[in-house]
């Protein structure tokens, strides 16, 4: 065996192209520390008032407990309705950007486009611009779902759309069936387990974004929370976010059978 | 008039030539086994005979139609009449074999895929559907989820599909090739029974020699994209079938050297 080659060694130098990025990294992150003022002295202090906030929001308010609960119920209007809408909306934007489905490459590029735009632009955004368009309320919190699910699930579905195997679209081409039925009747089933666990993350994600939405006046339970903040009224914040909790736990539950289910 | 017929098919792929000047009858009410190794082209053939691959020269005639070159809803109405029967079944797993069943009549009746939804369809197409599943003896697993049926028993329901096409060609693409011994010659007698009992032109390429005595009424040997032997109603010998996978290597080059 004269051709045995050496045993790696156990340490090589890095190129310096490995030490520069580390060095442009290492200075980023100490202009941040600085920058943002990361001391020990405030961290303390922030410690402190934690307390503070926790000592005033012990015991929760349970008093205005119904109208946090119709509060949570819009909220999770706002998520169901939005993601319906949204997942509807994501099965022909997948069709089109899909490479096995698409009707042309043209199509499919300007869609990954269009699917690309919205999910780069925060669901957050998405609703300040529309309570600009629509006004405080709900309308606005579902319309940024809608687009926010668009950009999560079209994607999702696409990709599974592209990973089905041709035979059975080959199969049913060669009755004669043609594009659409041949997409209705081969890809959607066997798509369509992946795309129910797809949607029901999607809910999953859209009760936490429609939470925040609140914030910035598209409805729901988020409003409550942000005025409550602003009031000092700790007890009544701490209760809601418990409500939060408990519902976005239950939903995951109902969420985990109903893939186990299908899948 | 034969079912199907291909004269002098010429095809390449990427300046490769597979097919060159393939001619091949299939009669109607008979068996036709089409032999060959890979590499021979007998699958291009396939491909280029049902109409899902187009070809470079020469003409397919479909039951006295010529349906090369046909394109959009010509194409469509001509695939029609030829019904595929795959390796690997290409039946659709997460739905029931009625509705797999059902599928085949997609490109015949009207609405398509809306026409033939179990729940949507007529009864005198759910019927037939049921009929036709009877014939390959599985009319009691309709309900099941066809992804939970033996290999075997998929390609009975991918047979069933196919005569609910109600095509007059019915083209195999190596059929047995994925199931045991016992579940292919299932699907052989059923092959054998469509030609004789619906009259339809069978076309079906195998790699088991021992099928083709038993099965055979024509046999058609493809060597290096050319028909090497075609006989009718004779048993071809051992050695000449044989040789058709021996010289493989030898015809693979020989066809490399004439692209």
């Amino acid at each position: 065996m004269n051709t045995q080659a050496a045993i790696p060694p156990r340490w090589r130098a890095p190129r310096w192209t490995v030490w520069a990025t580390w060095a442009v990294f290492l200075a980023i992150f100490v202009q941040g520390v600085v920058a943002i003022k990361l001391t020990p002295e405030r961290l303390l202090r922030g410690i402190g008032n934690l307390g503070d906030f926790l000592a005033r929001a012990f015991p929760p308010d349970t008093g205005g407990l119904d109208a946090v609960a119709w509060a949570m119920l819009e909220t999770l209007n706002i998520a169901i309705v939005g993601v319906s809408v949204g997942v509807v909306l994501s099965v022909p934007f997948a069709l089109l950007a899909a490479r096995n489905t698409t009707p042309h490459m043209l199509v499919r590029s300007t869609v990954r486009l269009v699917i690309a735009t919205l999910r780069t632009i925060p669901d957050l955004i998405w609703a300040l611009i529309f309570v600009v368009a629509v006004g405080l309320g709900p309308l606005a919190g579902v319309l940024a779902i809608v687009l926010d699910t668009i950009g999560f699930a079209a994607r999702f579905f696409a990709e599974r759309i592209e990973e089905v195997q041709p035979g059975p679209s080959e199969a049913l081409a060669s009755t004669g069936a043609g594009r659409l039925s041949v997409v209705m009747g081969a890809i959607l089933p066997e798509t369509f387990a992946s795309m129910t666990a797809t949607s029901l993350y999607s809910v999953e994600k859209a009760i936490r974004s429609a939470v925040t939405l609140g914030l910035v006046g598209a409805g729901g339970i988020g409003v409550e929370l942000a005025a409550s903040m602003r009031l000092f009224q700790y007890d009544r914040a701490f209760m809601i976010i418990l409500v939060i909790l408990v519902v976005v736990i239950a939903f995951e539950q109902v969420s985990a059978s109903i893939r186990r289910r299908v899948i | 008039m034969p079912g199907l017929e291909a004269r002098s098919v010429h095809k390449r792929f990427d300046g490769r030539v597979v097919l060159q000047g393939v001619d091949l009858s299939v009669d109607r009410g008979l068996v036709t086994i089409l032999l060959g190794a890979n590499g021979s082209g007998k699958s291009t053939l396939i491909r280029c005979l049902t109409g899902l691959e187009r070809i470079d020269a020469g003409e397919v005639w479909v039951a006295g139609e010529r349906t090369d070159g046909l394109r959009g809803s010509d194409l469509r109405r001509s695939r029609r009449r030829v019904a595929v029967v795959f390796q690997q079944f290409n039946i659709i797993g997460n739905v029931s074999v009625f509705q797999n069943v059902l599928n085949g009549a997609m490109g015949r009746v009207p609405f398509g895929v809306l026409g033939v939804l179990a729940p949507l369809a007529p009864g005198r197409l759910r019927e037939k559907a049921m009929y036709c599943l009877a014939r390959v003896g599985l009319a009691d697993r309709a309900d099941h989820p066809a992804r939970t049926l033996s290999g075997g028993q998929q390609q009975r329901v991918a047979i069933a599909r196919a005569l609910m096409q109600e095509a007059e060609v019915v083209i195999a693409d190596e059929p047995v090739a994925s199931l045991d011994p016992e579940a292919g010659r299932a699907v052989m007698d059923l092959l054998v029974t469509v030609a004789r009992e619906d009259g339809m032109a069978v076309l079906v390429s195998l790699h088991q020699l021992g099928l083709v005595e038993q099965y055979g009424d024509r046999t058609v040997g493809l060597k290096a994209g050319r028909v090497d032997f075609d006989t009718r109603f004779e048993a071809v010998p051992r050695d000449r079938m044989e040789a058709l996978y021996l010289e493989d290597a030898v015809a693979q080059t020989s066809l490399e050297d004439s692209a």
